[in-house]
């Protein structure tokens, strides 16, 4: 054995279980049970109160009212509609045209056990004229999350969603390019791997005034929840003058925050293929024996598939489906999403995949996966 | 189970139960709910087991179901693994180290390698407590093994 393996054996020997375990179990056990209740079934006011909940959780596409501010927020439909369509067409004639959904479908008491996530951050970056301040923010086992922010500049923010000046209107995307006095609103992890997360924000079009915008960066941090447990903070980046010249950079950070809380993820798989979701977010990984076999792949195809019977598209490359926010290749075997709609990963039965495995040399083959829980 | 050969049970198991739970969720207060939730079901449970090592192989397997549970639930609090790893008082700077970066591996990585090179238990074994193939155990650990030894280095850690 390696003296690191030995290192590992003694470092673990030293976690050690409470001395009263027993004796916490075996009272456990000795509890009195709940006494079975008594008188027959239960009144008609609350069978009627019970049966108009669950048809409200599971009839058809659960198109559930969040209460909470912060989901309302972050995936709720931005003042777009339920509904986003762009495209563009290119030089050869050739037109593509897609779409994206908000309509959460969690249901209620799925959205307020996920508000106690949510974390207060507080925090601003200044620069420029500009000031960003990181309102709130969730994180999930895959890494991925939301936070709100404010940007506001009492000169104006110089952004015209009208003529796609630092956002788009029809995606309701916040898009810097630098011509508005800003370059890049960004977020990085203390532990520098690979230090920038994969973000998109979204504003909320009901909230654009000439000074002040708000909106919701999504981020999916590559390499998974542990760097985002190192820490978090958001920066500003312009420049000054003309060019790239890095000189005329600039940068104001926020201070580091550090996630106490993380939201859960439940694991899916088959043979070939494992998947982790959250209610914000899917990572979907090959497995180690196709992996040997391809040099990469992609997903043409994503759907999660609930007990109801109803189905939610995540992708779909064909008909321009794009219900996410954030696309990663983590590495030649592993995608994930951020997604635009709330799941409530209780009532998955499966999720569906066509999957193009790529074997560096021109090939492709096409596999259609359906990923079952595995707990 | 009678309270005498529980009572065994736990003395003999518990610290294995709680660092698989731990290597698991990398949270010592959610590892103790398991490692309560996993013995209670042993003193719940009517089973017998012919040898103390096929006891000790159904304590992880309920474990890692236990642990699987757990994340199922809507959320979770997180603990710094080096600030309860310096709590321990491991023998050295070293262990701590050496600790956190195995805490730090993927779930896929550092599971197995707790099973098999700190828990004693085979491939086959540890295949078939997690419901992947021996196949797949073998491939995790060599890169686990190969991922722990890169991040170690890449620290600059001096063996």
């Amino acid at each position: 054995m390696t003296s690191d393996e030995t290192r590992m054996r003694e470092a673990l020997e030293c976690l050690r279980a409470e001395d009263d375990l027993a004796e916490r179990v075996l009272e456990r056990a000795a509890a009195p049970r709940r006494r079975a209740r008594r008188g027959g079934p239960l009144p008609l006011v609350a069978v009627v109160a019970v049966c108009a909940a669950v048809l409200l959780a599971t009839g058809g596409v659960a198109y559930a009212v969040a209460t909470s501010g912060f989901f309302q927020r972050a995936f709720g439909d931005h003042g777009l509609g339920e509904r986003s369509e762009w495209g563009f067409t290119t030089s050869n004639g050739e037109a593509y045209e897609f779409t994206r959904e908000f309509s959460d479908v969690a249901s209620e008491g799925v959205v307020e056990d996920l508000e106690a996530a949510v974390e207060e951050v507080g925090l601003k970056a200044m620069g420029n004229g500009y000031t960003l301040t990181i309102e709130d923010m969730v994180v999930d086992e895959n890494g991925c999350g939301a936070a709100t922010f404010t940007l506001e500049n009492p000169d104006g923010l110089g952004l015209d969603a009208k003529n796609g000046v630092g956002m788009w209107d029809q995606t309701g995307a916040l898009w810097l390019t630098g011509s508005e006095g800003l370059d890049m609103l960004g977020m990085e992890f203390a532990d520098g791997e690979p230090g920038f997360p994969n973000v998109y924000c979204v504003y909320e079009r009901d909230s654009l005034t000439e000074t002040s915008v708000r909106a919701t960066m999504y981020f999916d941090s590559f390499t998974g929840l542990d760097s985002v447990l190192t820490g978090a903070r958001w920066s500003l980046d312009w420049h000054v003058g003309e060019g790239g010249d890095a000189s005329k950079r600039h940068e104001a950070v926020t201070d580091w925050f550090t996630p106490t809380k993380v939201v859960g993820a439940r694991g899916f798989s088959c043979d070939g293929m494992s998947a982790s979701l959250a209610p914000m977010s899917v990572v979907y990984e090959l497995s180690d024996e196709l992996a040997d076999q391809c040099y990469m792949f992609s997903a043409s195809h994503v759907s999660i598939r609930m007990k109801d019977g109803t189905e939610l598209v995540v992708s779909d490359e064909g008909a321009g489906v794009v219900n996410t926010y954030t696309d990663t290749g983590r590495d030649r075997y592993s995608i994930s999403h951020t997604l635009t709609q709330l799941v409530d990963v209780a009532q998955v039965e499966s999720i569906a995949m066509v999957v193009e495995l790529d074997d560096g040399r021109g090939g492709e083959e096409v596999r259609e996966f359906t990923l079952t829980p595995t707990a | 189970m009678d309270e005498q050969r529980f009572r065994g049970a736990v003395e003999c198991n518990r610290d294995m139960v709680f660092r698989v739970a731990y290597t698991y969720l990398r949270d010592a207060a959610d590892a103790d709910d398991v490692t309560q939730n996993v013995f209670y079901k042993l003193l719940t449970s009517d089973k017998g087991f012919e040898t103390d090592a096929h006891l000790r192989s159904w304590l992880v397997r309920v474990t890692v179901n236990e642990c699987r549970s757990l994340f199922r639930r809507p959320w979770r609090h997180v603990e710094d693994i080096e600030s309860y790893a310096n709590q321990l008082q491991m023998p050295s700077e070293g262990h701590v180290h050496v600790f956190t970066t195995l805490m730090r591996l993927p779930e896929r990585y550092r599971v197995p390698l707790v099973l098999h090179y700190y828990g004693g238990f085979s491939t086959d074994e540890v295949a078939e407590m997690l419901r992947v193939p021996g196949a797949t155990v073998r491939t995790r650990l060599a890169r686990g093994r190969a991922r722990l030894k890169m991040m170690l280095e890449g620290d600059g850690y001096d063996q």
